[in-house]
């Protein structure tokens, strides 16, 4: 290794084979994935955001949401847990971009948030002060994401349903939420990703009719 | 530059130590003197992202310092603002020093340096203001990426000229590594910034190159800087030769070739034959562990180096350990992951890689390289003593809670009836000493930061700076 441009060259040589493999081959085999029709459904999956679902994206990027919350569902007890009805695939995430995968489950996974949770005022409850709809929650408060103001001759229809209790501390006030609340919260209610593929069929249900996906109708896991 | 190294070897007499000193002086004092700088900075942001983990209702008004981008803030800061400057300083000097010729363009260097500054400090406003690229490791807005760059390849053409230029034919196991750091950076950010932000690829693609791209900085970048400054050390300071250059060629190149395989994991939304290929070069990662294990062990011949008598061996001595332990716990990586994966485990282990490792090594090397450049010694071996004890025993108080509260989330969340809220709170009293530790960790980074500032003010204060520079170019050391 005394010859200069021999180590070079060899660096070169050896760093290449995992680019290779983790940079070039990635795109050969994934980068021609396109939507699919669903064969049950006749639906195409994915189908690209909304313009507002979109925004919202660039609020879960510019907040680093994924600094806590993963958006990948693996076989096992993440099914069991009721974080998706399959595990993700590759196929679930070409309209995204950045794809936040993300590393850490400090909260709960987001990448059915969509069909577990339905209702905005949740969400946007939630954002304001997590605590208010999940008890002791280590979330932290998105409140910049919301003005407080005093409610005027016509409350605005956007204010915030908040639970009695709380609702009584803030009389007279309204807690409207800012465009990228909205549109934070209509991002989050585009991250499903339970269509049946063929790559990633749905768990048989053992002789029952054909698997109907129910949405729960909170965050927290499907009771058994 | 000269190609023809072995021809000029044998015509040029190495420099002398004093005339390599005098040439890294500027530059190396201003990456090593910033760098500490930053540290103080990651570490001061990084203590907030630590509170907010436990006191979710602190600082909420603004969007500035909302957990997620004081998270990125203090890890890019870390990345880019310390490690990217002492790795850097680092290598100018070691590659002059190994190479026995006086750096190659110094003042080149020293602007680099500067504009590397400027473009981080636009990289972390960046991050706080909301413009994060999204990519784990990568977060700089793309708008600060660019002069990154520049300013890296004015410092890294320095580097590669002095290297070209040696007058020490034999070359040894550190140059190896430094070298492979000074390509492994920009080429893993080259690659992010082109295929995931000027023009990204679609999907997963984006994932698998960004997981590579992660770990090529842990392994090659910072593992490697890390093995460089242990392989120059250990067997300088104890008077020993290397043990088995054989062997150490052997580590360095099952290094380079399995280090980017290594940040996959099982039942990550890729294709199985790509995550099987990952899961495996981490368990192969226990060869070029052992060998480099080995080889120091051997070279050492029963002498101490972890709590070695002297203060600088000390900070190897736990850098090499640290580096073993982080290492050959990654390796196991596709035995536990299905339970520990998106757990404090995992940040655990990174922490010690990180911090124990490379940021150890790093101070070390700080230790050892600024009174050759200054000319004089530390002025007092007491702040160094104490900022050795300060950051091991921070990087231990963060760790090892977070490897136990991270073992009981992922206990947790494999039962499926456990409630999740539940399993998030089971890890807060580990966070909370975390924070103790992230707190020492911050003493010990200014008590660098005051060293450095001491030593240099006694040094170049203006009244003796003349004098000074005169008296060191007799070359004191």
């Amino acid at each position: 290794m005394n010859q200069a441009p021999l180590l070079v060259f060899g660096i070169f040589a050896a760093l290449s084979t995992s680019w290779f493999g983790l940079v070039v081959w990635p795109q050969i085999q994934l980068g021609a994935l396109k939507p699919v029709e669903i064969e049950e459904t006749g639906q195409i999956y994915p189908s690209a955001r909304s313009g507002l679902a979109q925004q919202g994206a660039d609020v879960y990027r510019a907040n680093n949401c994924a600094a806590c919350h993963t958006q990948q569902v693996r076989p096992g007890t993440d099914i069991a847990r009721g974080w998706g009805a399959r595990r993700t695939v590759a196929q679930d995430y070409i309209f995204d971009s950045p794809v936040m995968l993300g590393s850490s489950r400090i909260g709960p996974d987001l990448a059915n948030i969509g069909a577990r949770q339905i209702d905005d005022n949740w969400h946007l409850v939630h954002l304001y002060k997590p605590r208010l709809v999940a008890e002791k929650s280590v979330m932290p408060s998105y409140r910049f994401l919301f003005t407080k103001g005093a409610i005027g001759a016509k409350p605005s229809p956007n204010a915030l349903k908040l639970p009695p209790e709380e609702a009584q501390r803030f009389a007279g006030h309204e807690i409207v939420p800012k465009a990228d609340a909205l549109a934070l919260v209509a991002y989050l209610r585009s991250l499903r990703s339970d269509a049946p593929l063929f790559e990633a069929p749905l768990p048989a249900k053992p002789k029952t009719k054909p698997a109907t996906l129910s949405a729960p109708t909170t965050n927290s896991p499907a009771k058994k | 530059m000269s190609l023809s190294t072995q021809t000029d070897s044998r015509a040029n007499a190495p420099a002398t130590s004093a005339e390599i000193d005098a040439s890294c002086r500027a530059p190396v004092l201003f990456l090593f003197t910033s760098a500490a700088l930053w540290l103080v900075a990651a570490a001061a942001i990084g203590l907030i992202a630590s509170l907010k983990m436990h006191q979710p209702l602190l600082l909420v008004r603004g969007a500035e310092l909302t957990y997620g981008r004081v998270l990125a803030a203090a890890s890019n800061a870390f990345l880019f603002g310390f490690a990217a400057q002492a790795i850097l300083g680092v290598t100018l000097w070691m590659l002059s020093r190994l190479g026995g010729t006086p750096l190659v363009a110094p003042l080149v260097a020293l602007l680099g340096a500067v504009v590397w500054n400027l473009a981080v400090t636009a990289g972390v406003g960046g991050i706080l203001a909301g413009d994060s690229s999204g990519y784990e490791g990568f977060e700089f807005p793309g708008y600060a990426v660019p002069a990154l760059l520049i300013a890296y390849t004015f410092i890294a053409l320095c580097a590669l000229a002095t290297y070209f230029q040696r007058r020490e034919r034999e070359s040894y196991v550190s140059q190896w590594y430094l070298l492979a750091a000074l390509f492994a950076l920009p080429w893993a950010y080259l690659t992010v910034h082109s295929l995931l932000l000027v023009d990204p690829v679609r999907g997963v693609a984006q994932a698998a190159i960004n997981l590579w791209a992660v770990a090529v900085l842990r392994e090659i970048w910072l593992g490697g800087s890390a093995l460089a400054v242990i392989f120059y050390l250990v067997p300088k300071l104890l008077n020993r030769p290397l043990h088995n250059r054989g062997y150490a060629l052997l580590g360095f190149w099952m290094l380079l070739i399995l280090g980017g395989w290594t940040g996959l994991y099982e039942g990550a939304p890729l294709p199985l034959w790509m995550v099987k290929l990952g899961g495996f070069a981490s368990l192969l990662m226990i060869f070029p562990l052992f060998v480099v294990a080995w080889n120091l062990h051997a070279t050492a011949n029963g002498q101490v180096v972890l709590g070695a008598e002297c203060r600088v061996l000390r900070f190897a001595g736990f850098g090499l350990f640290a580096y073993l332990t982080a290492t050959l716990v990654m390796a196991m990586n596709p035995l536990v992951s299905a339970a520990l994966q998106f757990t404090h485990y995992t940040a655990a282990v990174k922490h010690v890689a990180f911090y124990g490792a490379f940021s150890m090594a790093m101070f070390a090397a700080i230790y050892h390289i600024v009174p050759r450049l200054a000319g004089t010694d530390w002025p007092c071996e007491n702040p160094m003593k104490w900022h050795f004890t300060l950051a091991s025993a921070g990087v231990l108080l963060v760790a090892l809670p977070l490897a136990v509260g991270g073992w009981k989330q992922g206990m947790g969340l494999l039962d499926p009836s456990v409630d999740f809220n539940q399993i998030s709170r089971t890890a807060l009293m580990p966070i909370r000493v975390s924070t103790l530790g992230e707190i020492l960790w911050l003493a010990g980074s200014l008590l660098l930061v005051g060293n450095l500032v001491r030593l240099l003010a006694r040094r170049f204060c203006p009244c003796a700076a003349l004098a000074a520079w005169v008296e060191s170019n007799g070359g004191a050391r």
